[in-house]
């Protein structure tokens, strides 16, 4: 195996007297593709900036090219910042700059450090560097928007943008906070596409920290489930199923399909999986007033079943937080289709 | 403390030639920070003008029906004390909660990260700009506050007391050393009100609500930092004086 190109090890923050990242142990190896899972406020965004050197650990370090972060001065930080792409949970787009100036900082920034050009040589990197942003641009479906201000973006075109300058500078470790978040499925898969495609193979590595399971499943090689700042389950996809904790295979089943955000709203109407169905049919629950269900393909059948079964349901509450689905432990044969839209959901009187 | 090591940053920065790069924000700054407390201080120094000549000249007629001394002691009281002072607080409030706003917001949108990652030092790309343009700007509004309430409470004496223009703008009183404690009063206001806002919005935690929090805690230390500093340059050159 190669030498990693981020290592964590031991890694604690605290936040006042929270503990929010508690004894992370991480490593990735050139080419891999590393997924992070886990439920709001788990400490995903911090350990992606502790990872990318941007907050310091209480306790245990982070190397990255086998450079300890802590042991290095601004120079030798800013060398190896270089080579770090990230994609901020909040867009982190400058509002003060426009598209096409905040897609091209990075690239501008390392100019400034090695060539003090003037005239020709200087007006030639600047249209290589517009060159590039436009290309940029185009890939995430959004050309031509160079002269726009982040104010006036969607929410989901800043996701773009944030996306086009995290790659630009073709770094070598590529950090992804929640790209999807808020976007439609298209856009999404798209996202997914581009991160698979820009992912720096032979060179680097790319960590995703998402709440889209299904788009992850295939283009992650390794999962990592946080919770409450540990590593609750770390693996590829094969272990996650075979995998006994309630809460992994809440993640890995069909939980993790709240997707989108940490914020998303409670009480969002939300399609049931079979799962949740199944259990319902067990008894597990009381029975539940109303509830709606639009089943879909090879469960559509069993679906339909259960619909005459839970005529009079009143009310439904959908839960946040996986763990207390009373059901994701229980055994099913019938896993759900990746492309299926599911949540879950306890029911309720 | 934090604010000090910011402000030291601040001019090494400027020395290695920050402003020159950061032109553009800085010119946008100075725009910013004129825009946003130009009609605030003229309202506030010419109504305080008025009130205080009214006031004064109410009291002088009782003891000593003799106005000629309230126009040039007014204007040096002005130009030593109240013109840069009100102008101070009127920055600090208005400006100041501006800057803790602007950044504390960059700060939670994770913009000072990116800025950081990029290389780009956010003392550097944000603080420069604004701690130059506030100094320049409080400096030309203090001056500019002074003459809008010596030119009100003219106003006043002329119309109300009917004083001659000519025995009320009288420099007699004013002297050297009052010029320059204004301007020196002005001065610091300009480089403490942007590093105390700075800190407090480079401080943000925690969402929007922390924006809330520092812009508050911008405004109070600022207008602090106004209060602490115009006693003690008020002090120095008054010893200065006594010196002499
Ligand atoms: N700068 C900070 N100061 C204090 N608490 C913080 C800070 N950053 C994050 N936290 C806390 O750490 C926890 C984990 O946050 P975060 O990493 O953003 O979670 P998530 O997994 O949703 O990304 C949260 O409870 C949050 O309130
Ligand atoms: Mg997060």
């Amino acid at each position: 195996m190669t030498a990693p190109i981020l290592a964590a090890q031991g890694l604690s923050k605290c936040f006042g007297s929270r503990k929010v990242i508690d004894g992370v142990e991480l490593n990735a190896s050139r080419g891999e593709i590393v997924g992070i899972v886990g439920p709001g406020g788990a400490g995903k965004t911090v350990l992606l900036k502790l990872l990318a050197g941007l907050i310091t650990p209480d306790e245990g370090t982070v190397h990255a090219f086998g450079n300890d972060f802590a042991g290095l001065d601004a120079d030798q930080r800013a060398a190896v910042w270089e080579r770090f792409g990230v994609l901020f949970q909040n867009y982190a787009l400058f509002d003060f700059m426009t598209v096409g100036e905040n897609i091209g900082f990075p690239l501008e920034q390392r100019r400034r450090g090695d060539e003090v050009g003037k005239g020709a040589a200087a007006a030639a990197r600047s249209a290589e560097i517009a060159s590039r942003v436009a290309v940029r641009l185009r890939e995430v479906d959004l050309p031509g928007t160079q002269h726009l201000y982040p104010n006036e973006l969607s929410g989901g075109m800043k996701k773009r943008v944030a996306l086009a300058r995290a790659t630009i500078a073709d770094a070598d470790v590529l950090l992804y906070d929640d790209p999807t978040a808020g976007l439609d499925p298209v856009t999404s898969s798209k996202i997914f596409a581009l991160i698979e495609r820009l992912h720096p193979v032979r060179t680097g590595i790319t960590v995703v920290v998402s709440h889209d399971i299904d788009r992850m499943l295939p283009v992650c090689q390794r999962f990592i489930l946080l919770d409450k700042g540990r590593i609750r389950f770390e693996g590829d996809r094969a272990a996650a199923d075979r995998s006994t904790d309630k809460m992994v295979r809440t993640f890995f089943d069909s939980s993790a399909r709240l997707s989108g955000s940490d914020k998303t709203p409670i009480g969002v109407h939300r399609q049931f999986s079979s799962i949740e169905l199944l259990s319902l049919k067990g008894g597990r629950c009381s029975p539940p007033s109303s509830l709606e269900y639009a089943p879909s393909g090879a469960q559509s059948k069993q679906g339909g079943g259960l619909r005459r079964k839970l005529r009079g349901v009143r009310s439904i509450s959908i839960l946040s937080d996986p763990l207390s689905e009373p059901t994701a432990d229980e055994p099913t044969a019938d896993e759900p289709t990746a492309d299926e839209p599911t949540a879950a959901s306890r029911v309720s009187r | 403390m934090a604010a000090l090591r910011l402000f030291r940053d601040t001019w090494r920065w400027t020395f290695r030639g920050s402003l020159r790069r950061q032109s553009g924000p800085f010119a946008r700054q100075l725009y910013e920070v004129g825009n946003r407390s130009v009609v605030f201080i003229t309202v506030t120094l010419g109504v305080l003008g008025m009130i205080s000549v009214f006031q004064v000249l109410i009291q002088v007629e009782r003891i000593l029906p003799e106005f000629s001394v309230v126009g040039p002691a007014f204007i040096q009281t002005m130009v030593r004390e109240f013109a840069p002072t009100i102008a101070g607080l009127m920055i600090a409030t208005r400006v100041g909660s501006g800057i803790a706003a602007e950044i504390g917001s960059m700060v939670v949108t994770e913009q000072v990260d990116a800025l950081r990652l990029c290389n780009a030092d956010p003392i550097d790309y944000l603080v420069v700009p604004r701690f130059w343009a506030c100094v320049i700007q409080t400096v030309l509004l203090s001056v500019y506050g002074g003459l809008v309430g010596v030119c009100a409470g003219a106003v006043v004496a002329h119309y109300a007391w009917e004083i001659p223009w000519g025995t009320f703008f009288s420099l007699n009183l004013v002297g050297y050393s009052d010029v320059t404690s204004g301007l020196w009063k002005a001065a610091a206001y300009g480089m403490a009100i942007p590093i105390a806002a700075s800190q407090a919005g480079l401080e943000t935690s925690g969402g929007s609500e922390g924006v809330g929090t520092a812009t508050t805690r911008a405004v109070v230390n600022a207008s602090f930092c106004v209060v602490v500093l115009d006693f003690i340059i008020s002090g120095l050159s008054f010893m200065l004086l006594l010196g002499k």
